[in-house]
């Protein structure tokens, strides 16, 4: 019996050996290009369960810049800037950057009424403008409305092989479900609409899973048109489990109502960021959003303006 | 015969609504061509002389199996002609008394003395050139073709040549010994296909027995689907087209199988790390009709089973090919070929199970008939296939995806042999394509969706005719003017884009359904082929030519390694056919007297229009509006390559180098400026070596050498929500290379001792791939530390990253 089992891990082993491709971590000198200002940030508004929360959280929007890529220090800030968001109903609201960090916030006050709603609501369109060492940038997004989530649903999985990694046996996430109107539970679906997109985050214990291979994003309820309005589907729901979970772990899932244009920055950052193995496809530039009101100008900014929905759940495995 | 057709097409070809965009450069050339084609035809007419002619097939002796290629040679009057791909042969002489020499590689020469008063068929049967007379015979064998016949840009490969090159994994692959030619390359280990004169793999038509083949690989391309015991006979064709032949640009892989000994039976087979094999052929009606079946199946799953791991245990991993043919003597005049291919690489794991599988299936019907000595004709019905599935889960949560190609084609060609001085092809081709570019149905909780794209279909249509033309005993021109007509065809619905900004997503305008068989668009192309051979002294010839081709099909495919899940589609209303003008120039010229050592100087350029290229970040599966994210650009490539072969005694062997660039040019891409391509490589060299140490003993090498390809580097690094997206600033594209490629192969084949009768022959062949362990790298990329993701880092990708011995038993009987 041990030699049948032998010869079967052999042939497994063998397969691997040829197959399992070398990756090797090498120097390469690369030019650097001059500095840009970096525009990272989301117009949020977040739902806890059912409760709209986004009275009590600030807005922030990052300004940074870009370094040579081999550059391991944190980016550096972009500072001086003057920063301000106008939405839907031609408010416009001042973000300050008040301990020189670069992040600049909008700390209130906050409304909560639907006539006259906090910045950051479903259903709102927002520009984003940037006066920064003389050139003026502005940017537009648009919320969507996100799904809420009511519970999750863990299952113990035995040990696997995936691949050529082993996955411990534990718990992940098998479902993850909503209260409908009539009060019963379901899998979370899609809202209705042809490209909704989200962004699902997973925490263990406040920990982001912050690799680029782990995030995860549906357009609609799967990875491309022709999903709408359907249970998010099982690959979507497997990836918010980038481990396997244990008794007494804190998990937290967020869903980020991010739009269509978000998601195909996004996704195209998180090629760009995993494009290894046989079947990568050409090496590119993300796009961005952010836009120099002065066509003629030379000087151009990088990284994404977005605006998110985000309805979370916390839940304890047990 | 041959000028009646020729002048209706003419005809047809004057009538029809003829489009030709030719660039420039080659506005000049053109109407030389048609001045030279039109005199070239018209010189024809005055030729009518009274001549017999002698006719017939070439055979092996032993096997009855057809000799494609073989020289028939008439020594008073100096005249040649070689045999067609089915063997057969005509040549027209003066009455009187020939003597008739038939030569090929491999086999004793054989000489008749014939007294010519009227026509004559004579079948010639070849006896194989024994091991014991070999160095006898080295100095009566006058193989010159690659300097007498007019072609250039052809590598011509029998399978014994093949079999003797060290193999990955130790099987035998005619791909991989395609791609140590010069001219070709490959992007890398485990890529699919090939690259031919800097033409992307979409470019080469690979036939096996006439069938298209849409995906030549197993296993995601480490193994080709040819199984090399029922393969007869390889040739490339990289320049120089014959206008018989179309519908890609850049190279015809042309794969025959072996017809099957129609004398006696045999067995062939082998067992080897990945594969096991078996091919039997024989007699059905000895001397008249012969069979062949040939199969291949991996086995490493079969020990799945034996695991005590659940997961392994209900894995499914295997690939098999099962190659059939089937020829019947009908008469003295008629032929029929049967022959069929099909084969399928399956994968499945998991709970719920995930499946993948995915294959070729083509079957061709052949009637060759002879309608008078000088008139040969092939009509060939052929069907092929390329599909793949995959699948999870069941009706409640699961997916099921499907795409494929298939073609229907009807091939009717003939050869006339007008004369010694003239042998006039002429022909056509009906092609009934459906595409199914995939659709996927899915089910969510039990709710059913469906996405992707709706069938397309399509009809090519091709004229041809070409004449070989002696004009001197030194001077001789190939020349032939082919017609394409496409058609991209309902049902189905057409898509209209707004063409706004280069490289970014084309918005939708309009869309428009169409009936069956309703023309939503179509293309008409006019494709002059035009080659020339000057032989400077009997061992020395300059060789020139010309080659327009078009194509309408095309893989779409952005990755480095093209995916088994890509898919062709047709030219529509957006996406324009491809044409491709090639120039070559070559210096062909053999040493010594027995044409021991064959060298050529080969340059080539080529200019490339309408090449397909993607928006970045381009969804190209599933895509209903995938025309929309595609782009138009040109390309060009040239190149100088270098070969010397040596194909007799105990040391054989080539060294092929090229000198080359491939690149393009895109609206939208890197500024645009010109950029290499994916798989452009500056230096390519490959040495082969075959060494007979004794009856019992071989030795073969390979060694290549070739430069990095061409990858894109950043230049910054963008921090955006705690990740590291790399940026190149100035946004160019392919801006550096990764380091150079180089490996060494070696094997050793045993004659094993069998004391049984001689009939059995075994052997042993140890391989070993990779000798120094090199990590040669596949691909360059950036990322994150997986450990910290604020820090960044270069990772080199290799696919082969060890030592790869292995060891085959092959046997024979």
């Amino acid at each position: 019996m041990k030699t049948k089992h032998i010869l079967s891990l052999g042939s497994l082993f063998f397969l691997f050996f040829i197959f399992s491709s070398c990756e090797k971590v090498i120097d390469v000198d690369l030019e650097a290009g001059e500095e840009q200002l970096i525009v990272d940030g989301f117009i949020t508004c977040f739902f806890d369960t059912v409760a709209l929360s986004s009275g009590i959280e600030n807005q922030v929007i990052k300004l940074r810049k870009t370094a040579p890529y081999f550059n391991n220090s944190s980016a550096a800030p972009a500072l001086g800037a003057k920063v301000t968001v106008t939405d839907g109903l031609q408010r416009t609201f001042e973000f300050k950057d008040d301990d020189n960090d670069g992040n600049y916030i909008y700390t209130g006050p906050f409304q909560l009424s639907f006539t006259n709603p906090p910045l950051g609501f479903p259903g709102n369109a927002y520009q984003l403008n940037i006066t920064y060492q003389g050139e003026e940038f502005t940017a537009q997004n648009y919320m969507d409305s996100v799904p809420l989530i009511d519970s999750i649903k863990f299952q113990f999985q035995e040990q696997t092989i995936q691949g050529p990694d082993t996955l411990k046996a534990g718990y992940s996430i098998d479902q993850i479900l909503s209260r409908g109107p009539d009060g019963l539970l379901s899998p979370t679906k899609d809202i209705k609409g042809e490209g909704t997109c989200y962004w699902f985050k997973t925490f263990k214990n406040n920990t982001f899973y912050n690799k680029a291979d782990q995030m995860n994003l549906a357009y609609d309820a799967a990875f491309g048109p022709g999903s709408d309005n359907v249970a998010f589907i099982p690959p979507i729901v497997f990836s918010l489990s980038p481990e396997r979970f244990n008794i007494g772990d804190e998990i937290k899932i967020e869903c980020w109502s991010i739009g269509l244009p978000s998601f195909y920055f996004l996704n195209l950052a998180r090629i760009q960021m995993t494009n290894e193995g046989l079947f990568a496809t050409p090496a590119t530039n993300v796009p961005t959003n952010i836009v120099n009101k002065n066509k003629n100008s030379k000087v151009k900014a990088v990284g994404w303006f977005g605006a998110a929905a985000v309805s979370s759940i916390t839940q304890k495995v047990k | 015969m041959g000028n009646i057709n020729f002048s209706y097409q003419l005809i047809s070809i004057q009538q029809s609504n003829v489009c030709i965009v030719l660039s420039p450069e080659f506005q000049t050339m053109k109407k030389f061509l048609l001045i030279l084609f039109v005199s070239c035809f018209c010189s024809l007419l005055g030729v009518a002389q009274q001549k017999y002619t002698i006719s017939g097939h070439v055979k092996d002796a032993a096997s009855g199996e057809d000799i494609i290629g073989a020289s028939v040679f008439a020594v008073e009057s100096k005249l040649s002609v070689a045999a067609n791909i089915y063997g057969f042969y005509s040549l027209t002489l003066p009455e009187g008394k020939h003597t008739i020499t038939v030569s090929n590689l491999g086999y004793n020469n054989f000489t008749q003395v014939i007294e010519l008063n009227k026509n004559i068929v004579l079948d010639i049967n070849l006896e194989i050139r024994s091991e014991q007379l070999k160095e006898v015979e080295i100095t009566s064998e006058k193989s010159d073709a690659n300097v007498k016949d007019i072609q250039m840009s052809v590598a011509k490969l029998d399978i014994k040549t093949i079999q003797k090159v060290p193999a990955f994994l130790g099987e035998v692959d005619l791909i991989k010994v395609i791609q140590l030619l010069p001219g070709v390359s490959t992007v890398g280990e485990g890529a699919t296909g090939f690259n031919v004169r800097g033409g992307s793999i979409d470019q080469n038509l690979v036939l096996l027995d006439d069938a298209p083949v849409y995906n030549s690989s197993h296993l995601f391309g480490f193994f080709s689907v040819f199984n090399p015991d029922a393969v007869k006979d390889v040739k490339l064709y990289k320049g120089g087209i014959p206008s018989q032949f179309g519908g890609r640009l850049s190279s015809l892989l042309d794969v025959r199988l072996k017809d099957g000994n129609n004398k006696t039976y045999h067995a062939e087979g082998g067992i080897g790390l990945l594969f096991s094999r078996l091919s039997i052929e024989g007699p059905l009606v000895k001397n008249k009709s012969s069979f062949i079946v040939a199969g291949r199946r991996s086995y490493f799953d079969l020990f799945f089973p034996l695991s005590k791991n659940k997961d392994i245990r209900e894995s499914k991993a295997y690939f098999y090919d099962l190659s059939v043919k089937l020829n019947y003597i009908l008469n003295e005049k008629d032929r029929i070929y049967l022959s069929g291919y099909f084969g399928r690489d399956v994968f499945g794991a998991g709970n719920p199970e995930f499946g993948f599988d995915l294959g070729n299936a083509t079957g061709t019907l052949r009637w060759n008939h002879i309608y008078n000595s000088k008139l040969f004709s092939n009509v060939s019905l052929i069907y092929s296939n390329y599909d793949y599935r995959i699948g999870v889960g069941d009706e409640f949560d699961g997916f099921n995806w499907k795409s494929n190609i298939i073609n229907y084609i009807v091939k009717p060609e003939f050869t006339y042999y007008l004369n010694p001085k003239n042998t006039i092809t002429f022909g056509g081709s009906a092609t009934y394509y459906t595409f199914d570019p995939g659709k996927l149905l899915f089910y969510s909780k039990g709710e059913k969706r469906e996405v992707g794209s709706e069938p397309k279909y399509a009809l090519e249509n091709a004229l041809y005719v070409g004449n070989e033309q002696r004009i001197t005993g030194r001077l001789s021109m190939q020349y032939g003017l082919r017609f394409s007509n496409f058609n991209y065809m309902g049902e189905g619905t057409a898509y209209y884009f707004r063409d706004t900004v280069p490289n970014v997503r084309k918005d939708t305008i309009n869309s428009k359904t169409f009936n069956n068989f309703e023309t939503i668009t179509s293309y008409n192309n006019l494709e002059p082929r035009f080659s020339l051979k000057f032989e400077v002294t009997d061992q020395s010839s300059i060789k020139a030519s010309y080659n327009r081709t078009t194509q309408n099909l095309h893989l779409i495919s952005n990755a480095a390694a093209s995916t088994p899940l890509d898919v062709w589609i047709p030219s529509t209303n957006n996406i324009k056919p491809q044409i491709a003008d090639q120039v070559a120039l070559g210096y062909f010229r053999n040493f010594r007297e027995d044409n021991m050592y064959e060298t050529s100087v080969e340059a080539y350029y080529k200019e490339m229009q309408n090449q397909v290229d993607y928006i970045d970040g381009a969804d190209l599966l599933l895509n209903k509006l995938v025309e929309g994210d595609l782009m138009s650009g040109t390309g060009r490539a040239y190149g100088l390559e270098l070969y010397v072969k040596k194909a007799k005694g105990d040391l054989t062997g080539w060294v092929s180098y090229t000198l080359s660039r491939s690149e393009r040019k895109v609206n939208g891409i890197n500024n645009n400026d010109w950029y290499p391509n994916r798989f452009d490589k500056v230096h390519n060299l490959n040495v082969v070596g075959m060494y007979t140490l004794n009856k019992r003993l071989e030795f073969g090498s390979t060694f290549v050498f070739g430069t990095g390809t061409p990858a894109t580097f950043p230049t910054n690094r963008i921090e955006y929500q705690g990740y590291i997206i790399p940026h190149n600033i100035s946004g160019s594209r392919n801006n550096a290379r990764i380091p150079v490629y180089h490996r060494l192969d070696l094997s050793a084949t045993l004659h094993l001792k069998d004391k049984r009768s001689g009939k059995y022959k075994h052997d042993l062949v140890v391989s070993v791939y990779n000798v120094y362990a090199r990590r040669n790298p596949f691909s360059i990329y950036f990322r994150s530390n997986p450990e910290n993701p604020q820090q960044t880092q270069a990772v080199q990708f290799s696919v082969v990253g060890n030592i790869i011995p292995s060891v085959a038993y092959n046997f024979k009987f």
